[in-house]
């Protein structure tokens, strides 16, 4: 039964005056406590996520607590944790959106441990406001009601911990009741979890940063910003046209200057700008930050200004160099923030020497982001000295108007500068990647595969699968040493003379169900994270590399797609989707598959399955094997030819290299001359996607996910067409089509490279290809550009990408359409699936981000050694790839590195050349033309470098404290760099590259491995002075605490 | 305020209802002794005052009068007082003459105005505080003073209300949740014979969610399936909006006590249990 009370509250009309209202306030008897301790479980309606049952104590904080120290709480480790309605609800109103946001969220995971208790509904708990009495003593006053309500309706068995940073409070509340304690959160920190030293940390730096920041308001005078418009103007100018809605993205080298506005959705509709907009300076950034969604206004035509386009290195140069900027381009300024993308930043400490020379103010520090684009940091810490050496994560609490710089806080150290392991978290960091270990919950639902206890195919599965075991050969191909097998093949002719090609995906979705712990965390990963040297996977190991693998000569579950061909014109006439239940023949490595296919039998000695059959056996397995594979590439083909007639791309780095990417190879590492078999593979798995897309979208045109590759801005082609035309060739970039067929043509015999390049740039023009709910958008959308296909999902990979699995689950819900409505009641509503969409397009995104900044930190850890006036490695040949005004970018295919060479110095001498090609600095002038650069010195020698000029570079890195390292290339010949042991690495470029990152990763273990030795070496001196017995003693106990607390650091530095 | 949360995660309004569940409801009948007929109805802070005249002949222009049953002449009228900010006019401004109108409406279908040709009807209705749900609140409260009247109807008029939020349907929305301008449902019923007397939704709302077809339907094989090309706009799909509604009509109804309407009611429960189950129901 309801009860009706009713509330007075006095609010503020925009006219200024005060209204009088009464609202209506309806308790009930019980609301849901969430606790295991719930005497009538049935009567609370506990039908959501309960406390665990293994906590101590609960621990209840205060409306001021949940405000100030929400990060603290987000801590795995606190377990038991109730919210009251009332402290949220005071987040809601006081803190905004993004703070709630943040606290529903965690109330939603399912690994964290805390509820939401609503303590205002309850007719026992609840409090009306007494008259007279403020809002905050209020809000303590029920909080505490609630607190002792709830413990005895856990019929005081579990004591309950509330805590406030009200001093009065715990006067007054902290012996009124048994059982129930008010301690203030420091002290609860200390007392119940004094072994968090993280959370400590924490919990300092925000009670300093807001000391700072009452301080500062009190001072605030000078102001260094224009203020932000309040939300209602920014609204209504938006809606009238006069302001501008957009994403800031700040400008890599340039940060201090340049920013540029991507505009939103339906304000680029009716202006009509097509470009981007500049923001220029940090003055009319206006405190925004790169990936906030800004509002901007224009300003006058006169006022605008043009991007540069001169090479700049990435110190803070804040004169901008004479070059005449391009022509002027849309300009304006921020006037509001609409939302801000704040994350965790990685941050560098100053040396000790710049701390000084910051002067008076000791306490507050200046740190700079490990990205270019983020401003510096003030920090206020006392830790500053010891923590000079590390990479630090902070965050950012408030940029006031009055200050130049944000105020942040520390929240952790990540590692050592210059260490291996503390520079790849710094990269995963950086993109937001957290790949913590997988939870005991997550593997306990894990199925058990083990020695004693095998995993088995359940018979009732095995009834509702269709069983190829028996009639159908299926193999995989895979590059050598792969661990996740998620797709394999299998073809055969069928009784009418007809083909059927079948493609089998292990069905991940039989071990991962909805909303579990195990699918809740693959949705947040998205996606396996490849580094150059490991990687991260999207589900456990069991999984991944056992049960849902399809491993060669056991029993796996399938879904399959399978086709009956036509013999001859290879028509597909029937299509077929299903759970099947098979098991692979034959795990096949790619360069097998393709000796195979060539009629080079001796490799059949390498592969396993093979080997334990005798001679004849051995030989009629080998025929029907390669009878398939040759079949296989013969479909291949012809569906290939089909799609080139539509105007297929072959390009480096849209599809065909995802589709290949499972070697964990570099990405812009694409072997010369891809195999056949790769493209075989390819295309199976292209058809099958296709065909699944199909399927999907007839069953759900509103919730499908489907993937689309939009077509590109023709001016984005300009370039290219240049660099094409500056060789000779000719492009038609008007439809995919012609673009393929040009591409084809611009093939130079002489130097392969060209066409290379070509693509690569061809690639840089288009837009990424994106996940997206096909109710989202008009059907003529879905199109996909490189692959000329008018559908196209991912349905192959399920292990390695979330959106497989959602997929898996689309097309599963299609074909049991008639009899499970349960199935089709877990998909996702269209606006959920494109939320998520958006969730796995942003994480795909950051998981090239951070292979490719892990290939470039391997890269400078190698040449970081070496001497590169000496070392024979650190010369190379390159080829130009682009013009700019004071240099160019040079691409070396030997290492596959990208970057950029000066023509003219810091001392403005500019590049010349010698008779015999050796260059050397002296004062000059450049000059660019559209696809060369002209170098004149004073004495009236020139040399030209034009586009796909071959020249030989020394490969230098530029290191950097704060920052990634960065490589530096050097011209220092104008002619190829060619020597015959060059040309024998330059073929196996791949194998190159793997040995890169092997040699970086020995060395690493090399130099731990010394470390450990000299501490040993240390100990056994120490053993032999202090007569100790070996084995673990005392000492080396202590030795090993002093390793685990690394985070102290203010002890080993003495400070 | 950044925005008030109109539906918590945890399933509770503003005011700490559940989606489904209609605020309290007081009524009183014959609150004025020189009218024919007169009510007051509280749904929550929702207030208002019904008062019934007639049939009697016609007043002022004869001509007016219809040859074959009587005229129904609705007044509604809002208090200056009713309202957060002062009101100037209590009555006569379009907002009122609309409502006037579907009043008009409704109470044209519910009377049996054949049995007075050539006579009239006067209802006035007036409302004192205005907290969500005004029409709603209006048709009970001019019902209930129909029947004081002794006025003979078809059947008894009842209304309420309904919004849509986050894609969960809102039974009997008050003045916060009318406010945040989402789409709204009019709903008022005959409840025996399941007619619709008026059906109004003054804002757009995508199909799909009315669309949830499984959510009613119960209702297919009873007496709302003759009928339900009226008032399902989209070829007769039934809604879960409406469906939330009809349930809410019901259990106005209930608050009334007609015991007739119990076994409806109660058959209708049965029938549409996935509906019903986490909901608690005071008035059986």
């Amino acid at each position: 039964m309801l009860q009706k009370r009713e509330k007075v509250l006095h609010l503020r009309t925009f006219q200024g005056r005060t209204v009088r209202i009464v609202r209506e306030h309806y308790l009930r008897p019980s609301v849901p406590c969430n606790s295991p301790l719930c005497p009538q479980p049935a009567r609370c309606h506990n039908d959501g996520k309960l406390l665990s049952s293994d906590v101590t104590h609960y621990v209840i904080p205060d409306w001021k607590v949940v405000q100030d120290y929400l990060e603290i709480l987000e801590f795995p480790e606190l377990k038991g944790i109730i919210f009251m309605q009332t402290a949220c609800q005071a987040v809601q109103h006081q803190r905004g959106r993004r703070q709630y946001n943040k606290l529903r969220n965690l109330l939603k995971d399912a690994r964290h441990d805390c509820i939401l208790f609503a303590n205002e509904f309850q007719q026992y708990s609840y409090l009306p406001r007494e008259r007279g009495e403020s809002m905050e003593k209020w809000q303590t006053r029920s909080i505490y009601n609630a607190a002792v309500w709830y413990y005895h309706h856990c019929q005081d068995r579990m004591p309950i911990v509330m805590v406030t940073e009200d001093e009065e409070a715990i006067q007054q509340y902290g012996s009124e009741t048994e059982g129930v304690f008010v301690i203030s959160f420091k002290n609860y920190l200390d007392n119940f979890w004094p072994e968090l030293k993280a959370a400590h940390e924490l919990c300092d730096s925000i009670l300093q940063a807001r000391r700072e920041r009452e301080l500062e308001s009190q001072e605030n005078n000078g102001k260094e910003y224009p203020e932000h418009l309040p939300l209602e103007v920014l609204e209504a100018g938006i809606k009238s046209g006069r302001y501008i809605q957009g994403i800031l993205n700040v400008n890599k080298h340039r940060a201090q200057i340049e920013a540029f506005v991507r505009l939103q959705g339906a304000s680029s509709k009716d202006s009509d700008l097509i470009s981007d907009i500049l923001v220029h300076g940090m003055k009319a950034r206006n405190r925004s930050i790169h990936g906030d969604v800004v509002v901007v206004e224009l300003l006058p035509k006169n006022e605008w200004k043009g991007r540069t386009a001169a090479l700049c290195e990435n110190e803070n140069d804040d004169k901008t160099p004479g070059e005449s900027p391009s022509e002027p381009m849309p300009t304006g300024r921020v006037v509001g923030i609409l939302q801000k993308n704040w994350r965790d930043y990685v941050v560098t400490f100053p040396s000790k020497e710049e701390v000084q020379s910051q002067g008076k103010n000791a306490q507050k520090i200046l740190v700079t982001p490990w990205d270019y684009r983020i401003p510096k940091i003030r920090i206020s810490t006392q830790q500053a000295e010891a923590l000079q050496d590390f990479r630090v994560v902070v965050r950012i609490d408030s940029w006031e108007s009055t200050s130049v710089y944000p105020n942040g806080h520390f929240v952790r150290v990540l590692g050592r500068i210059g260490d291996l392991e503390g520079e790849i978290a710094t990269i995963l960091v950086e993109n937001s990647i957290s790949v913590a270990p997988f939870s005991e919950a997550q593997m306990c639902e894990m199925p058990v595969n083990t020695p004693e206890n095998p995993w088995k195919v359940n018979p009732e599965e095995e009834r509702e699968r269709i069983d190829l075991r028996k009639t159908h050969l299926v193999f995989s191909i895979d590059p050598k040493g792969c661990e996740d097998v998620d797709d394999a093949l299998s073809v055969r002719t069928l009784n009418n003379g007809n083909l059927e090609l079948g493609v089998h995906i292990a069905d991940v979705t039989h071990f991962v169900t909805t909303n579990s712990y195990s699918d809740i965390e693959a949705r947040t990963r998205a996606t396996t994270y490849y580094l150059a040297d490991r990687r991260y996977d999207m589900l456990p190991s069991i999984l991944s590399a056992d049960l849902c693998s399809l491993l060669g000569g056991v029993d796996r579950y399938a879904v399959s797609v399978m086709w009956e061909l036509d013999k001859n014109s290879f028509e597909i006439k029937k299509v077929w989707y299903g759970r099947t239940i098979l098991q692979s023949a034959y795990k096949l490595y790619y360069e097998a598959a393709q000796d195979l296919l060539d009629g080079n039998v001796s490799v059949v000695d390498d592969i396993p399955e093979f080997r334990e059959m005798d001679e004849k056996s051995r030989r009629a397995k080998r025929d029907e094997l390669v009878w398939a594979i040759g079949k296989l590439t013969d479909i291949a083909r012809h569906v290939r030819a089909k799609r080139d007639s539509c105007g297929a791309l072959e390009l480096e780095g849209v599809e065909v290299r995802v589709q290949l990417d499972d070697k964990k190879n570099i990405h812009d590492l694409i072997p010369k001359q891809p195999l056949e078999v790769h493209e075989t593979v390819a295309e199976c798995m292209i058809l099958a996607n296709h065909w699944v897309a199909k399927k999907i979208w007839e069953n759900f045109p509103h919730q499908a996910l489907l993937r689309q590759h939009p077509p590109p801005h023709q001016e984005f082609f300009s370039e290219l067409r240049e660099c094409a035309k500056a060789k000779g060739f000719s492009m038609d970039t008007r439809s995919n089509k012609t673009l393929a067929d040009s591409l084809d043509h611009a093939n130079d015999p002489r130097d392969p490279l060209v066409n290379r390049i070509l693509r690569s740039m061809a690639t840089q023009a288009m837009s990424n290809a994106v996940y997206f709910s096909t109710g989202s958008c008009a059907e003529d959308e879905f199109h996909h550009y490189g692959l000329a296909l008018d559908k196209y999902t991912h349905f192959t990979s399920p292990i390695r990408r979330y959106s497989d699995i959602v997929v898996h689950r689309l097309l599963m819900a299609a074909i049991s359409k008639d009899n499970k409505t349960e199935i089709k009641e877990n998909l996702f509503s269209s606006k959920d699936l494109e939320e998520l969409c958006r969730h796995i397009n942003n994480r795909n995104r950051a998981a090239q981000h951070a292979q490719k900044q892990s290939t470039e930190l391997f890269q400078c850890m190698y040449f970081k050694d070496k001497d590169p006036e000496i070392e024979e490695r650190c010369i190379a040949d390159g080829v130009i790839y682009s013009i700019r005004t004071n240099g160019v970018l040079v691409f070396i295919p030997r290492f596959g590195i990208k970057g950029a060479a000066y023509l003219k110095n810091k001392d403005s001498l500019v590049i010349s050349c010698r008779q015999d090609g050796c260059s050397e600095w002296k004062p000059g002038s450049l000059q660019r033309f559209q696809n060369k650069i002209t170098s004149t010195t004073v004495g009236g020698e020139s040399i030209t470098f034009s586009l796909f000029d071959h020249v030989t570079v020394r490969i230098s890195v530029q290191a950097s404290r704060c920052h990634a390292d960065t490589i530096r290339l050097e011209i220092i010949r104008n002619k190829p760099y060619k020597i015959s042991e060059t040309e024998l690495s330059q073929q196996n470029s791949l194998l190159m590259k793997n040995e890169l990152v092997k040699e970086v990763t020995r060395s690493v273990e090399e130099a731990q491995l010394a470390q450990e030795e000299a501490k040993v070496r240390i100990i056994q001196e120490d053993y032999q002075e202090y007569c100790q017995t070996k084995g673990t003693s005392l000492y080396t106990l202590l030795e090993e605490i002093r390793d685990l607390a690394l985070l102290d650091l203010s002890t080993n530095y003495g400070i | 305020m950044a925005g008030l949360e109109l539906l918590s995660d945890q399933g509770y309004r503003v005011d700490g209802r559940r989606a489904g569940e209609l605020r309290k409801i007081q009524a009183r009948m014959g609150v004025f002794a020189q009218a024919d007929g007169s009510a007051y109805i509280e749904q929550g802070n929702t207030k208002a005052l019904a008062v019934v005249y007639g049939p009697h002949e016609m007043r002022g222009s004869r001509s007016r009068a219809l040859p074959d049953r009587a005229l129904v002449n609705c007044q509604y009228s809002m208090a200056t007082f009713s309202t957060g900010e002062r009101k100037r006019r209590p009555h006569g401004d379009r907002k009122a003459c609309e409502m006037g109108l579907q009043l008009r409406q409704t109470f044209e279908a519910a009377i049996l105005t054949q049995l007075y040709p050539r006579s009239q009807i006067d209802i006035y209705v007036q409302v004192l505080q205005a907290d969500g749900g005004n029409y709603a609140a209006c048709v009970n409260a001019a019902t209930l003073a129909v029947l004081d009247a002794g006025i003979p109807m078809r059947d008894f008029v009842c209304a309420c209300s309904a919004g849509f939020v986050d894609g969960t349907a809102l039974a009997d929305l008050s003045h916060v949740e009318e406010a945040a301008g989402g789409p709204q449902l009019a709903l008022a019923l005959l409840p025996a014979s399941g007619q619709l007397a008026l059906l109004e939704m003054d804002a757009r709302l995508h199909e799909d969610h009315l669309q949830q077809g499984t959510a009613l339907s119960p209702f297919r094989d009873g007496s709302f399936e003759a009928r339900k090309h009226r008032w399902a706009p989209h070829r007769g799909r039934s809604t879960l909006t409406v469906a939330v509604l009809i349930r809410a009509v019901f259990e106005i109804c209930m608050t009334f006590q007609f015991k007739k309407y119990k076994k409806v009611y109660r058959d209708l429960l049965k029938r549409c249990q996935p509906l019903a189950c986490h909901l608690t129901h005071y008035y059986v």
